[in-house]
């Protein structure tokens, strides 16, 4: 029989780099594609701002790795999509005085959904990508590729579970809980099972280009992680002036527009004294940005919405309210179809509207939802 | 079985030329500038180069010069007559020079116009094709202005493959030249048709024209700009005096040398000679596809076409997955739009001349050349039939 054939969604980073060097090695007929997603011409310099991610650059040093594994490598433009359903939605949420998390989106309309049908179009079985996360099937037991891709064609009723990675520093399911079934059936995640430092091992082993690359940071559409400037380059809302109050609304000073701010930030807000002040909430419709203590910051309650649940949700599980954040203890009530009551045992730091919570059970991710 | 059809991207260098151009990458080396016995053997190959291309375009040699390639030499062609305008009388009568040209022109002509425009050194009107993709005598005529010095419009279009008119374009601007003060002069990239159609320059009545050394089997970076005598061509590009003093740097030497095989090459056969294989290949194609295909139209005209282009669009599917998947069986064609470089735009062509994105971006070009043989365009129909009918099968998943 015919090697199964996988897209590999290669960045130019580490990670994707030895993604499709393990499934070539794992017996895959491996084909990498890279994505060009966003470039940005700002008014003031005529110059174009590429994506940090997906720069020439980048772009150049993944298919330095495809020519090391001899695979053949495409680059593919996205921008538009890109544009209508990552970029678009991020400014539209800050404008609301949200938090927005652009990559939750990104790995369900991009990558679930455009890139993987492109992946079924190219008669590709699976796509591939760099992510610290593994996919499991219904019986529990953990699989590594080799056995998934046997378990994937016998039997096409199976239901797939969504694991944290084996490095739990680096797991990144908390960006995936968007996935589907439909989703999971055509994905593998070949870095799940190892550890970055063993990554990086591989990288250098096999002499891939690639291998003492930087790692990217922050949003990945937005220069030097500067917030602030980018919005204000897309957008005029929420950047009038206007007042800091504490919780009982004394007047504490100015703020610069609501859009530079978000909860639990303490830099910046420009109040001097020595007592420290956090952002509590973001009020648009009165323009006013609220402050307070620590505590004001803490909260054991939430309501989510847009839910995604790739198993059952349970009552007694974990929850992440954002990445980096350790799973704390909850319990849920279901509201409706879309709406569910999250109550931690302890209070949370710094909840906030626009966020992803996702639930996990163990080392599997139930779903998510959006912090309302 | 591997099958290139991309010869309008680039094709091989021919064996001849290749024999050709070698001593002068080894023994020959010399600078054609150099006083000594190196440099005055460069100079007789440069000058015998230059011969040969004047004679396969019919001109004299005092007429050709050598660029880096078809790009360079539109760009000469534009904004060397753009500069020497713009000093002239347009700048004492206070208005800008003004430049007829296509929207379908290779980026060469278009970017360098679109360049002048917004630095406010010309004013140019961009011909909209008809639904055939030809660009008539009448349109130019219309689009005539006082002020107008250029008129630029590609021979055979790189994506869809149309010939445009140009002798008769040609022949109504010598005629309007006849009762107009300031003369108007007519350009064509003929970058494209090089290989297949009539090249000689008193035929066209063109008074600059473009060619490119590796669409005819020369090799990348070199190309040549046919102007006449009498065109007030001002140079783009400063330093030495090479090229009559209009076109600076160290001749690329060898690549003349090849350009003037590669043209001396096309010369020993007429044209419609040239041409015969090809265009049988290229029906043979055409036809089957339409026939065998569902919902498929040809990009362009049929009867005012490249013998070596077939550019289908296929309803309901992207260009670029029909681009990868024909590319997995080691099948090589192109799309209009310029994916691989990292821009997405839909074909300026296909938009310029169906206003359809959709078909844009569902369009796929395949162009023949010398080494086509019917087994592989056999073999690409067999693959198309079967990549346009999976990806017809595959529709978006939907499941958000």
């Amino acid at each position: 029989m015919k090697n199964k054939a996988v897209v590999c969604a290669m960045s130019g980073g580490v990670d994707s780099s030895v993604a499709a060097a393990l499934l070539q090695k794992q017996g895959y007929e491996v084909i990498g594609i890279f994505m060009k997603l966003w470039s940005e011409e700002t008014s003031q310099t005529d110059l174009v701002r590429e994506n940090v991610c997906c720069s020439l650059e980048a772009a150049t040093a993944a298919r330095a790795v495809a020519a090391k594994l001899n695979i053949p490598f495409y680059v593919v433009n996205f921008e538009e999509e890109f544009k209508k359903s990552v970029v678009d939605y991020y400014i539209k949420e800050h404008e609301n005085g949200r938090t927005p998390n652009p990559c939750v989106v990104c790995n369900r309309d991009i990558k679930g959904e455009i890139l993987l049908k492109k992946t079924l179009e190219m008669k590709a079985d699976y796509l591939a990508t760099g992510h610290y996360a593994r996919i499991g099937s219904e019986n529990g037991k953990i699989q590594i590729s080799n056995d998934k891709q046997k378990s994937k064609c016998q039997n096409p009723n199976v239901k797939y579970k969504l694991l944290t990675a084996v490095d739990k520093a680096k797991d990144q399911t908390y960006f995936l809980w968007m996935l589907k079934q439909e989703h999971l059936k055509h994905i593998l995640f070949p870095v799940g099972d190892y550890s970055k430092p063993d990554i990086r091992k591989m990288a250098k082993k096999w002499g891939l280009p690639t291998a003492e690359r930087r790692e990217s940071q922050g949003i990945c559409f937005i220069p030097n992680r500067d917030i602030c400037t980018f919005l204000r380059r897309h957008t005029k809302k929420l950047t009038k002036p206007g007042v800091i109050t504490d919780v009982e609304g004394n007047i504490l000073g100015q703020h610069s527009g609501l859009i530079d701010y978000t909860i639990g930030q303490r830099e910046r807000l420009g109040l001097g004294g020595p007592k420290a002040y956090f952002v509590v909430k973001l009020d648009s419709q009165t323009n006013t940005l609220i402050v307070g203590d620590e505590k004001d910051l803490m909260q054991k309650e939430l309501i989510a919405t847009d839910l995604n649940w790739l198993s059952k949700p349970y009552s007694d599980i974990k929850a992440k309210i954002r990445y980096g954040h350790p799973a704390e203890n909850c319990k849920l009530k279901i509201i409706n179809n879309n709406q569910v009551k999250v109550t931690f045992k302890k209070p949370q730091r710094a909840v906030t509207p626009g966020q992803s919570i996702v639930f996990y059970k163990g080392e599997e991710v139930l779903g998510g939802g959006i912090i309302n | 079985m591997k099958v290139y059809l991309d010869y309008s991207a680039t094709s091989p260098v021919k064996n001849e030329v290749k024999k050709a151009l070698l001593p002068f990458l080894e023994n020959n080396f010399g600078n054609p500038s150099s006083i000594h016995s190196w440099g005055q053997v460069a100079r007789t190959a440069v000058e015998k180069a230059r011969t040969q291309v004047a004679e396969f375009l019919n001109s004299k040699p005092e007429e050709i010069i050598f660029t880096s390639g078809g790009t360079e030499a539109d760009n000469l062609a534009v904004r060397g007559i753009s500069n020497w305008s713009a000093k002239g009388k347009f700048q004492i009568s206070n208005s800008k020079p003004h430049i007829i040209t296509s929207a379908i022109e290779h980026y060469a002509i278009l970017r360098t116009c679109e360049y002048l425009e917004k630095n406010n050194l010309a004013e140019i009107t961009y011909l909209k094709p008809n639904k055939e993709g030809l660009i008539t005598k009448e349109q130019v005529k219309k689009a005539v202005k006082k002020n107008t010095v250029l008129a630029s419009v590609i021979y055979v279009n790189n994506e869809i493959g149309v010939i445009q008119p140009i002798r008769e374009i040609g022949k109504m601007i010598e005629k309007e030249n006849e009762k107009r003060e300031n003369k108007i002069y007519f350009h064509t990239d003929a970058v494209q048709a090089a290989e297949y159609l009539p090249m000689n320059v008193d035929f066209l009545h063109v008074d600059l024209l473009t060619i490119s050394g590796h669409k005819i089997g020369a090799p990348k970076g070199i190309g040549a700009l046919y102007f006449r005598k009498d065109v007030p061509l001002r140079k783009i590009i400063f330093g030495g005096e090479q090229e009559m003093n209009l076109r600076a740097g160290t001749e690329n030497v060898a690549g003349i040398v090849a350009l003037g095989k590669a043209t001396e090459v096309l010369r020993d056969k007429k044209y419609e000679i040239r041409a015969e294989k090809t265009l049988k290949l290229r029906d043979y194609f055409i036809d089957r596809v339409l026939k065998e295909i569902s919902e498929v139209e040809l990009n362009g005209s049929r009867q005012s076409r490249s013998p070596n282009n077939a550019n289908f669009y296929f309803k309901y599917v992207e260009g670029e997955s029909i681009l990868l998947s024909l590319d997995l069986v080691g099948i090589a064609a192109s799309s209009g739009s310029a994916c691989t470089s990292l821009s997405l735009k839909p074909s300026h062509v296909l938009m310029a001349t169906y206003n359809n994105a959709e078909r844009s971006h569902g369009s796929i070009r395949f162009t023949l050349g010398e080494k086509t043989t019917k087994e592989e365009i056999d073999y690409t129909i067999t693959n198309l039939k079967t990549i346009i009918k999976r990806l017809r099968e595959i529709s978006p998943l939907g499941v958000k």
